[in-house]
């Protein structure tokens, strides 16, 4: 009992220390001067900071529903076909994203746009749309484990019945396995969401002049000072952070 | 139990005016190098209630896959009502399925999931409502009809999923273990209405069960699996007395077997002599088997009689020592140890209220048959 305090403790005391400091009336020390909502009241006139968390939802909503999409063709492939040429590849490759470290992914995918730059003599604008590709390809990862695992329990009649009743099967997709898999594709966005907004790193490397991320932004302003604004900003995120990844938990666990 | 009594003269497989509804010419399924169909060829008649019935493994399910179109079979030819559906893939066969999972749609109702198959038909919306009504009626679950599957009890379920399988009219309803899922009075239950509702729609059927009492219940001709092929085919009357094989013989229900010796083969008898029941054996009726031909005689349990005195009986009777009594309530099995060790076993109705045993466990009996009851047995 005693050790499992020590845990949690450990775990969350500071970011339960980052919500309550979010809440100081104090500027800039470790000093409590009282209850007040005044930084939670400068975050909406702090421009910069609007842009920024704008840009990271647009970020976020793009590339968690490209990496459904596209995780979802993936894992139906790796579920639905036993035996194609380089399954266990695609099978391993899908999944490296998870233990690549980002510092690499993010270096990887800036020297890949630039190289496309000069090999097609085309001008990439680096921004929201080179971020989206990149935290794609993190996220697909995440994707394809959920959906696989939701498609791997399904039972198979079910589509079986479905062809059987005559339906071809793309309707079949439709009609059958797309509703009985929705819950995991739910939380298989949400999921994606959490990780794209929560990304410094990656976007980093990949985004430009201009498109600031939010954590990036943090990141950047923490350096010159820190102000308690962030700390209100930090506990929004973090509320928000934490909704969907329970709701992602709870959609995946969810009886039928 | 007997289902299928209404017996015409002449059955369908034994005209020869009559062809197959179904026929499987040669059909082999191989995964890799594993063998699941051997070389297999089959007819089924129309409105026949056919069973496929076998260990797991034997190949039973696959063949239904092939039927339904799950499977491509690595060779051979399958044909339907006279139309070749080898390469017809399954959503345009006149086949329906009922899984033995049931398989309904969780998302939908079981009104929904019966009207899943006519909706693909695009067939007017009042023809869909009122084929649906029907199906619903024929099964009695009109009441439940606005239930998603998880609200429903396993019979329930059964029932949705048979309205669901019927209401497209197949020519062809596979049903694949129909009765595993559910507990042993239900499934009684369920095989008499099932056939009933069989022959109320008029549609051919084939199960694939390895349930042999429901086979032989429901079916009017069956045939016994193993490894791929099909040992027999031939009415379940006609399998259990005469089954071909010692395999059948074992595999619908119990039977006893002595090895033997022909001693004499005549135009109308076969005497075999055996070590094992320790006397000679006499079979009223001849077989292709020569003299000296090393053979098995088969005797079911039912028929085998038991006696403390001597019997009355000149040939296929011997001694033994009951070893143990299994009691069943309205029926005992006795299993017998003869001097060479073999255990015969011999199924007794209880007649009389079980409270003093008229034979019990150490007795010295005798037990003897009927010889027009005993088959030869030569694979």
């Amino acid at each position: 009992m005693f050790f499992m305090v020590l845990g949690y403790a450990f775990l969350y005391l500071p970011i339960i220390s980052l919500v309550v400091y979010s809440f100081n009336d104090s500027y800039g020390g470790a000093v409590w001067e009282g209850f007040s909502l005044k930084w939670y009241g400068a975050l909406f006139h702090n421009n910069r900071l609007i842009e920024a968390t704008l840009t990271s939802l647009q970020v976020a909503t793009y590339s968690a529903t490209l990496a459904v999409l596209l995780g979802t063709l993936a894992a139906a492939a790796l579920v639905r076909i036993k035996r194609f040429r380089g399954r266990t590849i695609f099978s391993v490759l899908t999944a490296a994203p998870l233990v690549m470290p980002e510092i690499i992914t993010g270096l990887s995918l800036l020297l890949l746009f630039v190289a496309f730059q000069d090999m097609l003599g085309i001008n990439i604008h680096r921004g929201i749309g080179t971020v989206v590709i990149a935290h794609t390809t993190l996220c697909i990862a995440y994707v394809i484990i959920i959906v696989r695992t939701r498609l791997g329990d399904m039972d198979r009649s079910l589509e079986e019945a479905a062809l059987d009743l005559g339906a071809k099967p793309l309707k079949v997709f439709l009609t059958v396995t797309l509703p009985i898999i929705s819950p995991a594709l739910l939380s298989a966005w949400l999921l994606a969401f959490a990780l794209s907004m929560d990304d410094l790193v990656i976007a980093s490397f990949t985004t430009g002049p201009g498109s600031s991320t939010l954590p990036m932004l943090i990141f950047a302003s923490i350096r010159f000072n820190m102000t308690p604004e962030i700390n209100a900003l930090a506990t929004i995120i973090i509320s928000f952070v934490a909704v969907s990844v329970l709701l992602a938990g709870y959609l995946l666990h969810r009886r039928k | 139990m007997m289902l299928k009594n209404k017996r015409t003269p002449l059955e369908s497989w034994q005209d020869s005016s009559v062809s197959p509804y179904i026929e499987l010419k040669d059909v082999s399924k191989s995964y890799g190098s594993d063998l699941a169909i051997d070389n297999l060829s089959l007819s089924i008649y129309r409105e026949e209630f056919f069973s496929l019935l076998g260990p797991s493994g034997c190949g039973k399910s696959t063949l239904l896959r092939v039927l339904a179109g799950f499977e491509k079979p690595s060779s051979g030819r399958v044909l339907l009502d006279g139309v070749d559906i080898t390469h017809v893939p399954p959503f345009e066969r006149p086949v329906n399925m009922m899984f033995q999972s049931y398989a309904l749609f969780p998302h939908m109702t079981a009104e929904q999931n019966i009207s899943y198959g006519l909706k693909q038909e695009g067939l007017p919306r009042d023809e869909i409502h009122y084929r649906v009504q029907e199906a619903l009626e024929l099964v009695q679950m009109s009441r439940f009809q606005r239930r998603k599957p998880h609200q429903l009890s396993g019979g329930q379920q059964q029932r949705i999923a048979l309205a669901r399988s019927l209401v497209k009219r197949p020519k062809l309803l596979l049903l694949d273990e129909p009765m595993a899922a559910l507990d042993k009075k239900l499934r009684e239950e369920t095989q008499f209405e099932l056939v009933s509702i069989q022959e109320e729609v008029g549609v051919t059927c084939l199960m694939v069960t390895h349930d042999q009492e429901e086979a032989m219940t429901m079916s009017t001709r069956m045939a016994v699996m193993d490894s791929g092929r099909i040992r027999q085919v031939a009415t379940p009357s006609e399998i259990y007395e005469y089954p071909n094989s010692e395999y059948v013989a074992q595999f619908v229900g119990s039977i006893n077997i002595f090895e033997g010796i022909v001693e004499e083969a005549g135009a109308n008898h076969i005497k075999v002599f055996s070590e094992e029941a320790g006397s000679e054996l006499y079979i009223d009726h001849s077989g292709e088997v020569p003299e000296g031909a090393q053979v098995k005689v088969a005797i079911r349990p039912e028929k085998v009689m038991m006696s403390q005195t001597p019997p009355d009986v000149e040939h296929n009777f011997t001694r033994g020592r009951v070893d143990d009594i299994a009691y069943f309530g309205d029926m005992s099995t006795y299993y017998i140890r003869l001097p060479s060790e073999k255990l015969v076993i011999a199924t007794l109705p209880n007649l009389a209220r079980l409270t003093e045993r008229p034979i019990t466990w150490e007795d010295e009996v005798y037990v003897f048959w009927r010889a027009e009851n005993s088959i030869i047995l030569t694979s």
